[in-house]
């Protein structure tokens, strides 16, 4: 039952509602003009199908303003916002069908150009379902439409993108900035960040925008940079990052700036990220290509300083040691490289990576396993010595003329006190020692605990190439000599000037000797004890030749009264002229070559061991190979094996007259000068007596004191891992115990 | 076959003709240890301990009692009080002797 | 570093050349068989032209041995040096001064009297003898 005063409750909240829509109007005209107003702004808000053909309606601006006002005052507005909302979400299936369809179409060909078109229509979209705000932003509830619009549109729009959409985004970004789907007269495609910005997809797709700089930046820098060595590449880098960059980051990242300042605020960020990318990149770039880049110095530098200023930026040092090291084990330290080229490497390793570091770590880190590789191969000082003596049979030498000539340097022990000390580095490591000052060949010199082998390998080297001396020149050696002095040392050389002084004494004496009986001989007379060991022979020269040996001999002893010759008979070279019955030769041979053929002119037949009686012991493939080089020139002939004849009369060859000593003849010249490994076996056995002295009267020994003590011993150079291996084999035969590190005699 | 020498290239080391290491030379022997100075042990054709020439800069002598030094070794040894002007191999007065060239050494030199 | 048995020396140190230790065994068939003696040897700067300072640092009871210093008795090491005696003659010197003492000039009269009686002696030596133990 309804109660009067419902009823009347109810009157007065109609009559309320009516006064409102009626406004006061005569009669209902006020209602039923608020009808139509509703409908008409209903109706000009209603979402449509752009896709429709029919051609929208057109409105009448000051009616529709009209029926909004009407809305308006009638309090309906809110009410109005629902019924379009609701609208709005009712049409949305049209976005996702245009959506759909692009997106398929993208699918199908990858085309940024569709991603791109399907982000102007949905903005024609958005646009034409706006609601308008010419119309309504007067309103209090104007701008709450507008926003309530543009986040209903947006929630939907990005709920129906599919998970394409952002690899389109991706790829039309990257096309935005190679300028492959801007219009001509938008180079930098304004209208499209425009378009990206309404649709709010910038902050939806940062990060993704972004990304593409970077992979932009890294594919530029390695299309521009891999392999490009010889000019700096950061300038341009940065001049590209500048002109094509930056101006590309102004529309996604620095929308919205009112001027350049402020845009350039808005850019900072981003900006230094993409600068610390593309220093990385061309980090990484360098880093991977190092080897080649030091194989390639000095051509190189320009490409090794933009790697100092990379470094500076990216800590990317330990990456650059690993690789470098990784490289090098793999291209440079195996059995399969020439010493020559390590150690070429190696120096400009050095070069290198003080143009890059300059304090030193990094090439210590990177040296350290060449060093310890180089101190294993028998040849590494050999090659040294020559490079040192300007041995130059293969072009490339280790030392730069160039460079000022210094005594060898000892590391230098850090002096705190000095105001110019720096502390090393932080990743130098606990063995690390500064290098500042020593020169390449210091360097190379210090791979050895002791220069005693480089001095040794010096005597021998200059040894081989006096006694080879074809004019007579020592102008080289003398400066050679003079240029080690400065870096060995005074006293190191001395054996050197000795050399040197029997080279001049040689000439002086032979000159007296020839004034007095003129000989055909001219020997090199040697001090021994100065001179290298010689490989010692056992010949004797036949004939004419030793009558030659005797006058000089002669002659040398009566202008050096207390002095006598000795000769080294199987050394040296003979200049002959053999005249035969139908022609002359002329040979210039080694003295047993000489020696044979000599022989051959007492008779024309001889077995190979008649011929090796008559010069005493020389060894049967020496004989073999002498008398191969007559087969050779045709003057001998192998009759049946090991008989060997004269040719007085020239014959023709027939084929298989030489093959017989074919093999012979490919035994190497061995040098005359024995070998300093060779010596170094012999020698132990005498430090030997030292070591058993030492710990007779000394007790037992740490190995340190043994290696100190046995340094007082002339001559002797062994590493001290050298003689570790020498105390264990000393252990395995029972001559000595060790224990807690100490050595002893054995009992 | 006419062998003619044109040139030869040859290698010898030089050695003091002490008078007793030379008496059955043949040529193979140019790699003996040699004989050593008694003061200093280097041998005589090294050079003493003052020397860094050795030869003509660094001389023998040879006393009347046979020994040979080291000149420089041996002027020092009787420069001091303790030596009595003796040779110190046989203690013997030291008497420089007369060195007669070509004396007849057997062997390469002077056949 | 030495060939003959019984008999060697060597530097003390790799710093210091003229300060050196030695060793020296006792002569088969002599008192002082099978015993070692160390010893120290002092070269002067001036060596071979001068002898060598040669004291005992094992207490060695001898004639020609003064017990308390280790200083030694014997002409070649005085005024009858010469510059051709080396480290190992001087040592072969001293290890047959060992078995033939000089009674003449004794640094040791108690030794000297009583190297007559070798027994006596023996006890003597072996009461001031102290073994070697390896290390110095």
């Amino acid at each position: 039952m309804v109660s009067n005063a419902v009823r009347a409750q109810v009157a007065a909240k109609w009559q309320e509602s009516f006064t409102r829509l009626n406004r006061s109007e005569p009669g209902i005209s006020g209602l039923m003009a608020f009808s139509d107003a509703w409908t008409l702004a209903t109706e000009f808000l209603k979402p449509r199908d752009l896709n429709d053909p029919k051609p929208r309606r057109q409105y009448d601006n000051r009616r529709v303003r009209m029926a909004f006002d009407t809305i308006n005052k009638c309090r309906r507005l809110p009410v109005m916002m629902e019924v379009f909302l609701e609208d709005l979400h009712n049409s949305q299936y049209l976005i996702a069908r245009e959506v759909e369809s692009h997106m398929n179409l993208y699918s199908e060909t990858s085309d940024p150009v569709i991603v791109r078109a399907l982000i102007f229509r949905l903005v024609e979209w958005y646009n034409a379902w706006s609601p308008p705000a010419e119309q309504i932003i007067f309103y209090r509830l104007g701008q709450t439409i507008i926003s309530a619009y543009m986040l209903s549109f947006q929630t939907h729009l990005f709920s129906v993108l599919p998970a394409s959409f952002a690899r389109g985004v991706k790829s039309l970004v990257a096309a935005t900035l190679l300028g492959t789907v801007s219009p001509p007269s938008d180079q930098r495609d304004s209208a499209l960040w425009h378009a990206f910005d309404m649709l709010r997809l910038v902050e939806r797709y940062e990060t993704l925008i972004a990304s593409v700089g970077y992979e932009y930046i890294e594919s530029h820098v390695h299309e521009t940079c891999a392999g490009a060595w010889s000019e700096p590449m950061l300038p341009k880098l940065r001049a590209w990052m500048l002109e094509k960059i930056v101006p590309w980051m102004i529309w996604p990242f620095a929308r919205g700036a009112t001027n350049a300042e402020e845009a350039k605020t808005m850019m900072q960020g981003v900006g230094s990220r993409f600068e610390f990318h593309m220093h990385k990149t061309l980090c990484d770039l360098r880093t991977k290509e190092m080897f080649d880049i030091i194989v390639d110095f000095p051509d190189s530098v320009p490409a090794l300083n933009d790697l100092k200023e990379c470094l500076q930026r990216v800590d990317q040092r330990a990456e650059l040691v690993q690789s470098l090291r990784r490289a090098n084990r793999k291209r440079l330290l195996h059995p399969g490289a020439d010493t020559k080229d390590i150690l070429l490497q190696y120096v400009s390793t050095i070069k290198c990576l003080r143009i890059v570091d300059p304090p030193g770590v990094l090439l210590f880190k990177v040296a350290d396993p060449i060093r310890r590789y180089l101190r294993y191969r028998p040849d590494t000082i050999r090659c040294i010595v020559a490079s040192l003596v300007g041995d130059g049979e293969s072009g490339d030498s280790l030392i730069d003329d160039s460079e000022p000539i210094h005594p060898l340097q000892q590391p230098e022990v850090e002096n705190y006190a000095d105001p110019e000390w720096i502390p090393e580095p932080v990743d130098a490591g606990p063995d690390f020692r500064a290098n500042k000052t020593s020169d390449i060949i210091s360097t190379l010199v210090s791979i050895y605990d002791s220069k005693d082998l480089f001095i040794k390998e010096l005597q021998v080297l200059l040894a081989q190439r006096l006694l080879a001396l074809k004019d007579g020149n020592l102008d080289r050696e003398r400066r050679n000599v003079e240029i080690l002095k400065i870096r060995f040392g005074e006293s190191a050389l001395q054996v050197c000037e000795v050399m040197l002084r029997d080279m001049t004494d040689s000439r002086r004496i032979d000159q007296h000797v020839q004034s007095q009986k003129p000989n055909v001989m001219h020997p090199t007379i040697i001090s021994r004890h100065f001179w290298p060991a010689l490989e010692v022979s056992d010949m004797v020269m036949p004939g004419q030749f030793q009558d030659l040996q005797e006058q000089y001999a002669k002659e040398f002893s009566s202008f050096k009264p207390d002095k006598v010759l000795r000769w080294h008979p199987h050394l040296g070279r003979i200049h002959l002229e053999l005249e035969l019955d139908d022609r002359t030769v002329e040979a210039d041979v080694p003295p047993l070559e000489a020696a044979f053929i000599e022989l051959f002119s007492e008779k024309n037949t001889w077995t190979v061991d008649e011929l090796i009686t008559r010069v005493g012991k020389v060894t049967r493939s020496a004989a073999l190979k002498a008398l191969g080089t007559w087969v050779d020139m045709r003057l001998l002939k192998e009759e049946s094996e090991n008989v060997f004849r004269l040719l007085s009369v020239a014959e023709d060859v027939t084929e298989d007259a030489t093959p017989k000593l074919g093999m012979a003849s490919l035994r190497e010249d061995l040098p005359p000068v024995i070998s300093v490994q060779q010596q170094q076996a012999e020698q132990m056995r005498v430090y030997w007596k030292f070591i058993e002295g030492m710990l007779t009267n000394l007790g037992s020994l740490g190995l340190d004191r043994i290696q100190a003590m046995l340094k007082l011993a002339p001559g002797y150079d062994r590493t001290i891992e050298q003689l570790a291996n020498f105390m264990e084999a000393a252990k395995r035969e029972g001559l000595v115990t060790v224990k807690d590190g100490l050595w002893k005699l054995g009992k | 076959m006419k062998v003619r020498v044109k040139h030869w290239s040859a290698v010898a080391q030089w050695r003091w003709n002490t008078g007793n290491n030379n008496n059955n030379d043949n040529y193979a022997a140019a790699d003996d240890e040699g004989d050593v100075c008694g003061i200093c042990r280097v041998p005589y054709e090294g050079c003493c301990p003052t020397c860094k020439m050795p030869g003509d800069d660094c001389p023998l002598i040879w006393g009347q009692c046979s020994h040979v030094y080291h000149m420089h070794c041996l002027l020092k040894w009787l420069g001091t009080p303790t030596s009595k002007q003796q040779c110190p191999m046989d203690r013997r007065p030291w008497v420089t002797a007369e060195r007669k060239v070509n004396n007849n050494h057997t062997g390469n030199e002077a056949p | 570093m030495s060939s003959s048995p019984g008999i060697s020396a060597f530097p003390k140190n790799d710093s210091n050349l003229f300060e050196w230790a030695g060793t020296i065994e006792g002569a088969p068939g002599t008192i002082y068989a099978s015993l070692a003696f160390r010893i120290s040897i002092s070269f002067p700067s001036n060596y071979p032209y001068s002898a060598p300072t040669i004291k005992f640092e094992t207490p060695c009871y001898h004639p020609n041995v003064d017990i308390n210093g280790g200083a030694i008795c014997l002409d070649i090491l005085q005024d009858k040096w010469s510059a051709v005696y080396s480290v190992q003659t001087v040592l072969l010197s001293l290890q047959s001064l060992l078995g033939e003492p000089n009674n003449a000039s004794p640094l040791n009269p108690d030794a000297a009297n009583l190297w007559s009686n070798p027994e006596a002696f023996k006890v003597q030596l072996m009461k001031h003898y102290r073994p070697l133990d390896g290390s110095a």
